[in-house]
């Protein structure tokens, strides 16, 4: 997953749980100062009644007689207040929620009961107000607070994203225009991405000089390998050119001229290994393009027709069998060509008279799979890991050869980014298997 | 013909120019860029054989100095470098043909022949031998209105031999030539052999084959006055 979608993600689920505690919180909280501001309303309103009994005496509210009560509500049943005289004195005003019956109507109430006393007489005193309205208003309230909340939030997570990305965005350049190019260093972007963000400043920094370290060795490489091949190719040239001259003046007896058709031979080994090396090198320093779109089926077919005198030596059947055709992009053709051969070559050179070859192609998940099978000597286990070495031959008896062809398929593969696997039984034969990655 | 060989290792244009000399060559050596621009001014080459590393500069701009001057000279690139780049400069530039050091020189030759046969419009565009015509062109060889069935290999092996008449050909030599710069260890095979031995057989369903022979030990010869 991407930093940004993390961020995003983050941001918001954060966000979300912080929405779901307040939906959760917000009606305790209002409930609670709600019931704070009527309880503190109802002391109010004792405070008044007590200075009005006070101001006016008792017996506005009171009958003189024993058991008289009063009692004042407004027309909807909204607050009401009672007073009646008492022997019980209520030591601090009590609130309570409570239902009182009148006329018929259940009413739900805040009840404050507080006694007092006036002219010598305890009275007791309860101050109610409707619950409904209360919640009446409490409800109003949620629902007010609920969508200021929800739009806050869904503002400030627009911005969030917003903000992340727009604060993301060189890294995210730096992504797609450098680092998923590092690979190749000649058509690497050095580009400074636009970002005031110190961080992503020194990043950009740092991968650019890195990459110009990097290009710069490749150049050095580059021209190194050029001058090496300038070095060692003349002089073979040379020797090779007058070898030639002096097989063609025929003026050496039949011995000299034995001597100097080997000396070809040995110049022609040493032409063949430094061309190899210098392969090698110009593979590893990124110097072919990959510019073919090839057909692994007809490659197949093309290295068996060029290769079929060997077959007939031998006497070696060939058999291709591609259940599915492939058609490499951004592959190298000749390199290709090289790979295939070197690995049909082995095959031949390392199997038994009348052996066979398989060179199978199939699909299996997301790989296309081409196989080189040999019925042949086989190579044992504990040489495995080395036959893609440069310069190791795994079985020194064998007087051809001189261990270079597998290294060049490994060089090969690896510019391609093919992965090689190798099986093998000892006296049965090999399986050389290419996975190539379908995209 | 006449051939500028421009070549700063002095051993290397020798041994050229002896080669050469003997297959009715006049030949010219430059040793650098400078010598060689001059003497293409001066002369009129059929040929300049043009090494690219030359210690005053790269040798490719003298293909465009050479064009510039309205001289009609083929050029063959050959150069150690090997870089892929150079092939492609090369041949876009103007040159003929490419060829990588170390070559051989009746690989060399066989290019300039057929870079002439190109040259020269499409007048002699057979070999006639010993009673078989070989059509260039098409690829054939016949024996009056029967055509042989050569593979390509065999057609290309004759073609080399026929091309380096009265010459021995080694093995490695043929080898190359058919097999190119496919990169193989196998330095001394005898499926040269198997390929003569096959082409010996069908064409001597037409004609004797005594002319094509087998020089022990090194390797093959087509015998033609």
């Amino acid at each position: 997953m991407k930093l940004r979608s993390k961020l995003s993600l983050y941001s918001t689920l954060s966000k979300l749980l912080v929405l779901i505690a307040f939906i959760v919180i917000v009606p305790i909280i209002i409930s609670f100062v709600s019931t704070q501001h009527t309880d503190s309303r109802l002391t109010n309103m004792k405070d008044k009644v007590i200075k009005l009994v006070d101001k006016v005496g008792i017996k506005e509210f009171l009958e003189e007689e024993e058991d008289s009560v009063f009692a004042s509500y407004n027309i909807l049943k909204e607050e009401y207040i009672s007073i009646e005289p008492t022997d019980k004195v209520i030591p601090s005003p009590v609130f309570e929620n409570t239902s009182r019956i009148w006329e018929d109507a259940t009413v739900d109430y805040r009840l404050l009961t507080v006694t007092f006393r006036h002219a010598g007489h305890l009275y007791l005193m309860e101050i109610g107000k409707s619950l409904a309205v209360v919640k009446d208003l409490n409800g109003v309230l949620q629902r007010v607070a609920f969508f200021v909340l929800i739009i806050s939030f869904a503002i400030t997570i627009l911005l969030n994203i917003g903000y992340s990305n727009y604060l993301l965005r060189p890294f995210h350049l730096i992504i797609e225009k450098k680092l998923k190019t590092v690979n190749h260093p000649e058509k690497f972007n050095f580009e400074t991405i636009p970002t005031t963000t110190a961080d992503f400043v020194y990043l950009d920094q740092t991968i650019n000089e890195m990459m110009h370290k990097i290009k710069n060795t490749f150049a050095r490489e580059k021209e190194f390998i050029s001058n090496v091949s300038h070095e060692l190719l003349t002089p073979i040239s040379v020797l090779q050119t007058r070898f030639e001259n002096m097989l063609s003046e025929g003026r050496l007896d039949e011995e000299s001229y034995m001597r100097i058709i080997d000396s070809l031979k040995t110049l022609n080994r040493l032409k063949k290994v430094t061309n190899t090396l210098l392969l090698i090198s110009r593979i590893e320093n990124a110097q072919y393009l990959k510019n073919d779109v090839v057909s692994l089926k007809d490659l197949a077919n093309e290295v068996i027709s060029e290769i079929e005198e060997r077959f007939t030596e031998k006497n070696i059947a060939a058999h291709i069998l591609f259940s599915d055709d492939f058609r490499m992009q951004a592959s190298n053709r000749d390199l290709l060509f090289t790979l295939l051969f070197n690995l049909v070559n082995n095959a031949i050179k390392y199997n038994k008279p009348e052996g066979e070859i398989f060179i199978r192609g199939y699909l299996k998940d997301e790989y296309f799979l081409l196989e080189v099978e040999d019925t042949g000597i086989g190579i044992p286990a504990e040489h495995l890991s080395n036959i893609f070495s440069r310069f190791k031959r795994v079985n020194t008896t064998l007087t051809e050869g001189f261990g270079l062809g597998l290294p060049i398929v490994k060089t090969i593969a690896d510019f391609h980014e093919i992965r090689v696997e190798v099986a093998s039984e000892p006296g049965k034969g090999s399986i050389f298997r290419l996975v190539i990655k379908n995209s | 013909m006449n051939v500028l060989i421009v070549e700063d290792e002095q051993t290397l244009s020798r041994e050229i120019g002896i080669y050469l000399a003997k297959e009715n060559f006049t030949c010219d050596i430059a040793r650098t860029k400078r010598e060689a621009s001059e003497k293409i001014y001066v002369n009129n080459y059929d040929f300049i054989l043009l090494d690219l590393g030359l210690p005053d500069g790269d040798g490719l701009s003298l293909i465009e100095e050479a064009k510039n001057a309205e001289k009609e000279a083929s050029f063959i690139v050959l150069t150690a470098r090997g870089a892929t780049g150079d092939k492609i400069a090369g041949l876009n530039l103007g040159a003929d043909d490419y060829l990588a050091k170390p070559f051989s020189l009746p690989e060399l030759h066989s290019r300039m022949q057929a870079i002439t046969r190109r040259r020269h419009g499409l007048k002699k565009n057979t070999i006639s031998f010993y009673g078989l015509v070989m059509d260039i062109q098409n690829r054939t060889v016949s024996c009056g209105d029967k055509e042989v069935a050569l593979t390509k290999k065999e057609f290309d092996i004759l073609h080399y031999l026929l091309l380096n008449k009265n010459r021995v050909l080694t093995r490695l030599q043929l080898t190359e030539h058919i097999w190119g710069n496919i990169l193989e260890d196998d330095y001394d095979s005898n499926y040269m052999d198997v390929h003569i031995k096959n082409l010996r057989k069908k064409l001597s369903a037409f004609a004797e084959t005594d002319w094509l022979e087998t020089v022990r030990g090194i390797g093959y010869k087509v015998t033609l006055k």
